[in-house]
């Protein structure tokens, strides 16, 4: 993540290789967010969709605004799913009356000033919010099979920022470390010898902070796809 | 201040993470939330209400503390009536200073209005009373001067300040301004004071009313309240030490009868009054010429004394008149202490011929030499040349004086010297 804002910064200030970079650290991203709007397979090479996101993606590096607390992969794919949705209905117009698509240049003209307008200011507010409230949801879902819930988290979470960084720590090298996080998804409990091992940190600290530290490394293992919380938490993430 | 994402909607509370990694319940914001929502909720001014009202709380406990222990240390405790002419009472507090003060007679309030008493520990304000009434001549040199000091201490128990110690800074003021006064220190029970004060009284002047209806005087309580000490005295033929007793401390300063009385408390008490009285002889010395004159005309009285209050003190052998023979001893005891010092102060010039002096005058060579190591031979002689002056009023006495007294002669000849 952080290495993805550096690269972005670089690119937006014109940076060519950098840009060159993060394009293609983000492909899988791209045809990840593509595929699921398509609901099928695509191929680079092969589908157009492909193309049109990433060409949008490239396009949002430079129309980001990191002022509008949306990250820029949520922001990216807000662009890329506006754009596909409509290639997408415009593919469905053409192949109903193959004759009428006289206009369709002239659409083309209309979408794009639309998405510097208010409306898509608007509907790109009201998107991110929409998609937040999904993250959220997700995320207490994904909790949940952990069965821990978020009061619990109130309640245990460490109050003293330091021991907070600790166990923050903690589950940052336990969502690095596949092994043992495949350990943890499989048994739903924390290696905590193999993690006191890794980290240095006491057993017992791992212990009092087992739910804390489950919670955190779920978030970043899946940084893509709650997209905003970890956003959200970079500010502390990049503290360490 | 917190700000965070709301990731849980509760019925009256939200959760929300913030972006340190922190998980809060917060009460719901009034217009509602979303999920995803970024709100900021300033906590409760709970610190800002606790903080103040504790340091608040601990200020008053420490107020009130202290209040309470100014107020358990400026407490009435005693009180300390002094008679002079004009009658006085001050009340002490726990430390022994002078919390207020009043006059029980118009003089006494006259005197109050000139000495500034209150607010002064109990010594300071004794000296300053007795300066400004020699100062305001209720003192004068040349009368008899009585002063009457009683203690009574609220509760009736035991006074924290020594009568003792009163007496001595009674003495020693009254040597410092150079006024001979007969000074007497009581300590009286509370209910005393309390009867005295209903009939308007000192306590002090109350006391000899008591104490003189016990012993068959029959001193008025009117005539008390108007006569001062010293006329009193003067009037009925009495002297205020003897009536009250063998209580109290009572002693003469600047006279050339020094009186020391040791009340309950003797021994180390018993020693200090008669230092101070050997004091009192020394500046008889130097006040000589007044010395006479005070005791054809004061000293007479408590001559007088002698006889009526006698008979209601049977037992009491060591009590006054053996005092007051502390001052003139009798005479052939003292000449022949007179022959030794003399032979012992040649000696000292020849210095070899001392085992003969006291192999000669074995118990009285004795106690001579020591006195002698102790004090200087001017100072005894001085001592000496006073006792030959008050051999003509001796002679005169001894007609009257009883065979106890020779009695109770060495005993208390040491004290009164040392």
């Amino acid at each position: 993540m952080e290495d993805l804002a550096h690269l972005l910064a670089l690119a937006r200030s014109g940076d060519g290789t950098a840009r060159e970079k993060l394009l293609s650290e983000c492909r899988p991203f791209i045809a990840r967010v593509t595929a699921g709007l398509c609901r099928r397979h695509l191929e680079w090479g092969f589908d157009d969709e492909l193309s049109i996101a990433f060409i949008t993606f490239n396009e949002a590096i430079d129309r980001y605004e990191e002022d509008r607390k949306v990250p820029f992969l949520a922001f990216a794919r807000l662009m890329i799913r506006s754009r596909i949705t409509d290639y997408l209905r415009k593919e469905a117009r053409a192949s109903a009356h193959l004759a009428g698509s006289l206009n369709s240049e002239q659409e083309d003209v209309c979408v794009n000033p639309l998405e510097s307008s208010l409306a898509w200011q608007d509907y790109l507010a009201r998107e991110a919010a929409r998609e937040r409230e999904e993250e959220i949801r997700d995320y207490t879902r994904l909790l949940a099979e952990f069965e821990i819930s978020f009061s619990e988290l109130v309640r245990c979470a460490p109050r003293h920022a330091d021991a907070r960084q600790v166990l923050l720590g903690v589950a940052r090298q336990l969502a690095a470390d596949d092994s043992l996080f495949q350990h943890l998804m499989k048994t739903k409990k924390l290696p905590l010898k193999e993690l006191s091992l890794l980290t240095g940190v006491h057993r017992k600290t791992l212990e009092r902070g087992r739910k804390y530290i489950i919670a955190m490394a779920l978030l970043w293992h899946h940084c893509h796809e709650f997209l905003y919380l970890c956003h959200y938490l970079k500010a502390c993430g990049k503290g360490d | 201040m917190i700000t965070g994402m709301v990731v849980e909607i509760k019925a009256k509370t939200c959760i929300i993470l913030t972006p340190d990694g922190q998980f809060r319940e917060i009460p719901l914001p009034p217009g509602g939330v979303r999920l995803g929502e970024e709100i900021s909720y300033a906590p409760r001014r709970r610190h800002p209400i606790w903080q103040p009202v504790m340091a608040a709380a601990c200020l008053l406990i420490l107020l009130g503390a202290g209040l309470l222990y100014h107020g358990w240390l400026t407490r009435a405790v005693a009180f300390v009536s002094m008679d002079i002419n004009p009658s006085v009472e001050m009340v002490l507090d726990r430390r022994e200073y002078v919390c207020e003060a009043k006059g029980l007679n118009a003089a006494g309030e006259i005197l109050l209005s000139r000495a500034m008493v209150v607010g002064r520990p109990l010594e300071e304000a004794i000296n300053t009373l007795l300066t400004r009434a020699v100062q305001s001549s209720y003192l004068l040199p040349s009368q008899n001067n009585v002063v009457l000091t009683t203690i009574t201490t609220k509760n009736g128990q035991e006074p924290a300040l020594q009568p003792g110690k009163i007496y001595q800074t009674i003495v020693e003021s009254l040597q410092s301004t150079g006024v001979p006064a007969e000074v007497v220190v009581e300590t009286a029970a509370p209910e005393i004071r309390r009867q005295a004060r209903k009939l308007g009284l000192s306590t002090g002047r109350y006391l000899i009313h008591v104490e003189g209806s016990k012993k068959g005087l029959d001193i008025g309580l009117e005539e008390l309240k108007r006569e001062g000490m010293a006329s009193l005295e003067k009037k009925k033929g009495i002297v205020i030490g003897e009536v009250l007793g063998k209580r109290g401390y009572t002693g003469w300063v600047n006279l050339p009868k020094p009186v020391s009385q040791p009340g309950p408390e003797a021994g180390s008490n018993h020693r200090s009054p008669g230092l101070v009285n050997s004091k009192g002889l020394e500046r008889v010395s130097i006040t000589e010429d007044k010395t006479p004159r005070k005791h054809s005309g004061a000293g007479t009285p408590g001559q007088k004394t002698g006889a009526p209050v006698k008979p209601v003190l049977p037992d009491d052998v060591r009590e006054l008149p053996g005092l007051r023979i502390q001052g003139d001893p009798p005479p052939g005891y003292d000449q022949e202490h007179n022959g030794i010092k003399e032979r012992n102060i040649n000696k000292e010039v020849n210095k070899n011929k001392e085992p003969d002096g006291k192999g000669l005058h074995d118990n009285d060579n004795q106690e001579l030499r020591d006195s002698k190591d102790l004090s200087g031979t001017t100072e005894r002689d001085q001592d000496l040349r006073n006792n030959k002056e008050l051999k003509d009023n001796k002679d005169r006495k001894s007609n009257q004086g009883s065979d106890d007294n020779k009695a109770a002669l060495p005993g208390s000849r040491p004290g009164g010297r040392m």
